[in-house]
């Protein structure tokens, strides 16, 4: 395991838990997952799932979870136009620089690392056993090692939360700010809206993020999360993403991918409750030499009769940048009177990038109630741009118009307006505007 | 080249200096697509205050002859000028030749998705006329054009051209000239798959604008427009070239005898 002797060693690791103060349970959590990545190699190109992304010049070594030395404690800048709505926790390189008020009886919003230590009953047993696991692979296991600290989202039963509960990530540099993990957990009956905003200036190229969300629900459960990548050029971000959504519970989910170099963020909606439902959108914009591989998977396992499960994908592309969609959809044998439906749609907006879109799915079940999929991918239009040009528009112009109309249908679905004004924000920086 | 433009064709903005009046010039003009010839030396003048029509059989490079003169990338020119005041226009991108004064009404036009005509037309007209012009102030006029196209409200808020019948296509081309005022509007079939009363509208919004900064070319197969919109010119192309001119009296003809007639009369 060469690409790990640079890291800390196991005494290092647990000698730090130590020090922070971390309960057992959580160091040993540690300690088992550093145990187990050692025995994992990167993923090869010859895994299909692996193919197309190259991970030559990846050193985990560089994984660091110290906090930047004489870090800033202040809300950063960036999220000025963000901060001053709903109920809002800011981490800055991994340290809660503002926790939210006014939170209704018995919701929590901390930073994880405090939950741990203050609400292990809740944290705990939901903390990588349920959605993703330590096991899953060489960047999940190093993740539970090294995570620090992230959200931990409580909802207990029947909780409503009106406001959006909002956790802003900044990292100033490499370090703890780029290993977060953000666990959500609404009871029976909860609903929230969760939107969560990673963001950072540029980094030395080859800069690992490992990230993991959780998103679990009960019963009947309502969470709406959108989640923004937007960390700085330079960053090598590892993603995965789970929700286990509940019986008759409902999962929305909007994840947009801006940031970072070389990016692979995969996403899994877990159906195995009857009734369950899980609608998610992957929105990106790729530009320079970024590389953005997407996984996003409903599974509807046999338990998860009448499930409902949907995927969009959509984005851009220009300069030189490359981009993998691998949408898939599963209804397993006993899944009967499930949904699933897949849509990919890229646009491309020069010569010289290049999308691959793979779609697949598999159908178990011979009940389905519906199913699908639809990927396209193309050059834009240049009858569109030229009959936008010839009504006195530049090309610089037109083009905006068309990429606003692409993504329009999917920001439409945005309901809070910063998150909104921020996503046509970094698209049209993205243009250069 | 961009400087210079701004010199001849923004005279309606700023000092108050009267507008020039406008003069297209098409001199010995050849296009062709994929290597194939279509415009084969075409030459033409549409002044101010002057109504040109074009009419020719199908095929007979009308719509090249008007997307080549707007810029589209698709169409080569093999030679010839194309003047807008002096101004070669063929050295000019699209958005630089709408910005001089030149307007094209598509024969089909396109649908662009996600894009509401508002939005669209409100950034063309700053775009148009170079500065902003305040969401309001842009409401009124939009309300203005919109009434004399009698057209739905409902229409701003739609996305361009997105399930547009047929004649809803054409009158929001005719909606985005009323606004746009153009000083050279070349109108590529606009009357094609009209009703009635649509093509009243069409005839009722270009004479609006007639008057000496407003001069305009319609392509059309049929007279009945030309009721509408009575040229001072007609011209006939057929394959590629303006084989004869005259005055209105030339659509009438076509109109009886057919193009064949014609054809045999000049050769
Ligand atoms: N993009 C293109 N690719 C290939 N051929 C083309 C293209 N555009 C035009 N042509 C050909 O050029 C010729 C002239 O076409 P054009 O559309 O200019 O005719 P038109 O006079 O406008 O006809 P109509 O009255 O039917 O509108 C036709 O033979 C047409 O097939
Ligand atoms: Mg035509």
């Amino acid at each position: 395991m060469a690409q790990l002797t640079s890291l800390t060693s196991r005494a290092a690791l647990e000698a730090e838990a130590r020090r922070r103060g971390e309960p057992d349970w959580l160091r040993e959590f540690r300690l088992r997952a550093w145990d187990f990545a050692l025995g994992l190699d990167l993923p090869s190109r010859t895994d299909e799932k692996w193919r197309r992304t190259d991970l030559t010049g990846l050193d985990l070594g560089r994984v660091n979870p110290e906090v930047p030395a004489g870090a800033p404690q202040e809300v950063p800048e960036a999220f000025a136009p963000m901060v001053g709505e709903g109920k809002t926790l800011v981490l800055r390189n991994g340290v809660a620089v503002r926790a939210p008020e006014g939170l209704p009886a018995g919701v929590i919003v901390t930073d994880l690392e405090t939950a741990a230590r203050q609400y292990p009953d809740l944290v705990q047993p939901y903390l990588m056993t349920q959605a993703v696991r330590p096991e899953e692979s060489i960047f999940t296991a190093l993740h539970a090692a090294f995570f620090r600290g992230g959200a931990f989202v409580y909802l207990p039963r029947g909780a409503q939360v009106e406001e959006p509960i909002q956790i802003l990530t900044w990292a100033d540099g490499p370090g703890a700010g780029l290993l977060g993990h953000t666990l959500v957990v609404a009871e029976e009956g909860a609903s929230a809206r969760v939107v969560e905003y990673w963001a950072s200036p540029a980094m030395p190229e080859g800069t690992p993020h490992l990230g993991v969300v959780e998103i679990l629900t009960g019963p009947g459960a309502r969470i709406d999360y959108s989640g923004v990548q937007n960390w700085g050029p330079g960053v090598w971000s590892f993603t995965t993403r789970r929700t286990k959504v509940g019986r008759d519970a409902t999962v929305n989910w909007l994840l947009a991918e801006f940031g970072g170099e070389l990016v692979r963020s995969e996403q899994y909606t877990a159906l195995d409750q009857e009734g369950g439902e899980g609608n998610l959108k992957v929105l990106f914009f790729a530009s320079g030499n970024q590389h953005i591989d997407i996984v996003a998977e409903d599974l509807h396992y046999p338990t998860g009769r009448r499930t409902v499960g949907d995927i969009v994908g959509r984005g851009v592309l220009q300069d030189q940048s490359r981009v993998v969609f691998r949408g898939k959809g599963h209804i397993m044998r006993g899944a009967k009177g499930s949904t699933c439906f897949l849509r990919e749609n890229a646009l491309m907006l020069n010569r010289g990038c290049r999308a691959d879109s793979i779609p697949s799915l598999f159908i178990d079940d011979d009940q389905v109630e519906r199913a699908g999929h639809a990927a396209t991918s193309g050059k834009i239009d240049e009858d569109e741009l030229f009959y936008l040009m010839s009504r006195g528009l530049t090309r610089k112009q037109a083009t905006r118009l068309i990429v606003e109309g692409f993504f329009k249908p999917i920001l439409d679905t945005v309901e809070l307006p910063a998150l909104r004004r921020e996503l046509e924000s970094l698209v049209d920086r993205k243009l250069g505007l | 080249m961009t400087r210079l433009v701004k010199e001849h064709s923004f005279g309606r903005k700023g000092d108050g200096a009267v507008a020039e009046r406008p003069v297209l010039t098409i001199k010995d003009l050849r296009v062709s697509v994929d290597g194939k010839p279509i415009v084969k030396g075409l030459d033409l003048e549409v002044k101010g205050g002057e109504i040109h029509a074009l009419m020719g059989p199908n095929g007979s490079g009308k719509t090249t002859l008007s997307k080549a003169i707007a810029g589209h990338p698709r169409y080569t020119i093999d030679g010839g000028e194309v003047l807008l005041n002096g101004v070669n226009l063929l050295e000019l991108s699209p958005d630089e030749r709408a910005r001089a004064g030149l307007f094209l009404a598509f024969q089909y036009p396109v649908e662009v998705p996600g894009v509401t005509v508002a939005n669209f037309l409100r950034t063309a007209l700053q775009a148009i006329r170079g500065e902003e012009i305040g969401v309001w102030e842009f409401q009124e006029l939009l309300a203005e054009k919109m009434k004399l196209l009698e057209m739905d409200e409902s229409f701003a808020g739609r996305y361009l051209n997105e399930g547009f019948s047929g004649g809803e296509k054409k009158r929001s081309e005719m909606l985005q000239m009323a606004l746009l005022q153009p000083k050279i509007a070349i109108l590529d079939e606009t009357d094609s798959g009209l009703d009635v009363d649509a093509l009243k509208v069409v005839g009722k919004t270009v004479n609006s604008m007639r008057g000496e900064n407003f001069g305009a070319l319609i392509i059309t197969h049929y007279n009945r427009i030309l009721k509408h919109i009575r040229p001072d010119v007609v011209h006939i192309m057929v394959d590629g070239r303006i084989i004869r001119t005259g005055g209105p009296e030339l659509a009438d003809l076509v109109e009886e005898k057919g193009y064949d007639w014609i054809r045999s009369q000049v050769a």
